[in-house]
């Protein structure tokens, strides 16, 4: 019984692995050096990313390169997340968005924000990276 | 004389005079109409009699004439110069008039029951020529034996009428004089009375109109004259307490006016002072304006400057976990070490600045707390595993003892696990390597109670409230062997108070101290009313009754 679940385990370990070329991520973050090391991060986790310094950028790069998953920083200047989210429901993507906030949210704003869009998660900055690669790795493996 | 009597009459007197008055002339009214009525019937019996004497005679004369074949014309005529007797007939027994005082009625029938009697009798009956009432007399004539002849004769009752109408008129005008005096009595007696009381009124008026000098001059010594006395006495005194009263009204008034006078200075000092109050007042609004203004201005750098400082140490801290996971390439064992330590102080640092930014925030009154029913026991568990690392570093262990008996509490998790986290890191820090941190929690009816106990070197009785202050530090040259820059029970007391909890320490010198902390099982206040955030300068000057705090709405911002 153990056996066959560790078995199993190992089979979508092996699929999430795989699965990990295929997805494509997008970090959309307006400081550059924590952009860049999100990216780095990812790439060595074995992703595809892109990257983009704000919510035009975003809007942009967003038809070209299709993520599944983008990392969103709430606090940027120009647009507001709200507004960001808005537009890009008019876009054909339809990525899975992970938000970075530094303020923890309440039950009433959790509700809000996971109404908005295909919010899928949320990551209180300052975070440690393993905290965001498991999230980022469980919506990979949701996906499968 | 009635003019004479009266002044001392009561009114008792004159109503029985006047009644004795009306009633004598009903009884003289009476008395006179039966005398009346007795003479009349005697006058009548009395002219009856004398007639029927007359016819007596004049029918013996008859009788007499009759057998000497001779009619007594002589009484005949006699008896027709009688003035009351109006007719006289003699009549044969057939009825058949014989001889009448009046030639027409010679040899006519007299048709009547009376005819041919043999007694007198009297009746009434009607003048044949006339008609008016007369007296019949009807007397027997014995002039044929075995025949009765009669003598009728008409007496006219004339003469009883006009005496009788005589004695009426008379009587009639003595009770007219006697009425007309009663009248008289009457009206004087009566006019004795309504006079006064026409007075009286008059001066009852005139007094209620308020002429007080007006008086009553009704000099009888009756009862209304008694009256109209009492009266005049009674205006006298109204008069007397009116005056009374006009002076009092004036000194009244006169005080009133003082004390008006004073009321108004009193009031306008007031005034006065309410208007320097006032801008006393606004000018401290302002201040706090000013001073809130400053606050949130202080917040708002803390926060923005909290996020800034924040921003670059998650990027030291990525690379330097990149790094050691050696996913960046291969690292040497000092690389490692070294870049442990450079990763550690960028914990503390972030460490730091979290918690500037939740003093920040609980001063500030911007903590966003998020109640939800927690289960009190795994809430501890995660504390602790949270602190477990820094606890095995000095070898202590750390013993957790939950009352099974405990409901879920509806708090802020985070924020609670936190406290406990930074109450457990306080023990930590000042307990000796290789010791024992012990946390309990305990349902106390309407509370529950939580400790955090260790077994360092404890805390001065004078300084256990002091130690909730912000920076403070028992002992400032214990900083740099303990570490930390003592925000984090201020931070405990913040959001423990916000949860309308009491926090409070108890310790002995070198033998170690107990923190402990309530959290109330039913908070009385809406959940979303009860974290609005907590000002933490009012805990600040509260810093003598630190052990009392209570949490109360006053301690929150609205």
């Amino acid at each position: 019984m153990s056996i066959t679940i560790i078995e199993k385990k190992v089979c979508v370990e092996y699929e999430v692995e795989e699965r990990k070329k295929m997805t494509k991520i997008m970090i959309v973050d307006d400081e550059p050096d924590l952009r860049e090391m999100l990216d780095l991060t990812m790439k060595k986790e074995g992703y595809e990313t892109e990257m983009a310094e704000d919510g035009s950028d975003f809007l942009e790069k967003i038809n070209e390169f299709q993520p599944d998953i983008v990392t969103l920083d709430v606090m940027m200047p120009g647009s507001t997340t709200k507004e960001i989210l808005q537009k890009l429901r008019r876009k054909k993507s339809n990525p899975k968005i992970i938000l970075l906030t530094v303020v923890r949210y309440s039950n009433e704003q959790k509700e809000k924000v996971f109404k908005m869009g295909n919010v899928v998660d949320y990551i209180k900055k300052p975070f440690e990276l393993d905290d965001l690669m498991d999230a980022v790795k469980k919506h990979v493996q949701r996906s499968l | 004389m009635i003019n004479w009597l009266y002044p001392k009459m009561y009114l008792g007197t004159t109503r029985l005079l006047c009644c004795a008055l009306n009633n004598l002339s009903c009884i003289g009214t009476l008395v006179l109409s039966i005398s009346l009525a007795e003479q009349n019937s005697t006058m009548e019996e009395n002219i009856i009699q004398h007639h029927v004497v007359i016819a007596d005679v004049a029918s013996q004369s008859i009788e007499a004439g009759y057998i000497a074949r001779r009619w007594p014309f002589r009484t005949l005529e006699e008896v027709s110069k009688c003035e009351s007797v109006l007719f006289w007939w003699i009549v044969k027994p057939d009825g058949e008039i014989l001889l009448a005082d009046d030639a027409a009625m010679w040899q006519k029938h007299v048709d009547d029951r009376s005819l041919g009697t043999d007694k007198i009798i009297v009746k009434d009956s009607v003048f044949y020529k006339t008609g008016e009432n007369i007296k019949l007399i009807v007397h027997p004539l014995k002039i044929e034996d075995g025949k009765q002849w009669t003598f009728y004769m008409g007496v006219s009752l004339e003469p009883i009428v006009a005496v009788r109408n005589e004695m009426i008129l008379s009587g009639v005008g003595i009770l007219v004089a006697i009425s007309f005096v009663a009248f008289l009595v009457s009206v004087y007696f009566g006019k004795s009375i309504t006079r006064p009381i026409s007075e009286l009124t008059e001066g009852a008026r005139a007094i209620s109109q308020g002429n007080l000098d007006y008086e009553i001059k009704v000099k009888s010594e009756d009862e209304i004259g008694k009256l109209a006395d009492v009266f005049n006495k009674m205006t006298v005194d109204l008069k007397k307490s009116r005056a009374e009263l006009e002076s009092y009204s004036t000194n009244l008034e006169k005080e009133v006016g003082k004390r008006t006078a004073e009321l108004e200075k009193a009031n306008k000092e007031l005034k006065n002072e309410i208007i320097e109050r006032k801008k006393a007042e606004e000018r401290i609004k302002k201040q706090n304006i000013q001073l809130k203004k400053l606050n949130r201005i202080k917040s708002d750098f803390i926060n923005v400057t909290s996020h800034e400082l924040r921003t670059p140490i998650t990027g030291i801290k990525g690379y330097v976990q990149m790094l050691l996971k050696q996913s960046l390439g291969e690292i040497s064992k000092e690389q490692k070490s070294a870049l442990e330590v450079v990763l550690r102080n960028s914990n503390r640092l972030d460490h730091l600045v979290q918690d500037v930014l939740d003093i920040s925030q609980l001063q500030s009154g911007t903590m966003r707390f998020t109640p939800e029913p927690t289960d009190v026991g795994k809430m501890v568990d995660e504390a602790v595993e949270a602190m477990q690392s820094s606890a095995d570093l000095k070898k202590i262990k750390i013993n957790v003892n939950i009352e099974d008996n405990i409901p879920d509490l509806i708090i802020d998790k985070e924020c609670i696990k936190k406290a406990i986290i930074h109450l457990v890191d306080n023990a930590i820090k000042f307990s000796p390597d290789g010791s024992i941190v012990n946390i309990r929690a305990k349902n106390e009816r309407d509370h529950v109670l939580f400790e955090v106990h260790d077994f360092g070197r404890g805390i001065p009785k004078n300084k256990e409230k002091k130690v909730f202050e912000t920076f403070y530090q028992v002992d400032s040259g214990m900083d740099r062997v303990f570490g930390g820059v003592g925000l984090g029970l201020t931070i405990s007391q913040g959001i423990v108070v916000a949860h309308g909890g009491k926090i409070w320490v108890e310790g002995t010198v070198n033998e170690g101290s107990t923190f402990r902390f309530t959290l109330p099982i039913k908070p009385k206040q809406d959940i979303e009313g009860r974290f609005e955030g907590v000002d933490m300068f009012r805990l600040k000057n509260n810093e003598q009754d630190t052990e009392n705090i209570v949490f109360d709405r006053k301690n929150f911002r609205m």
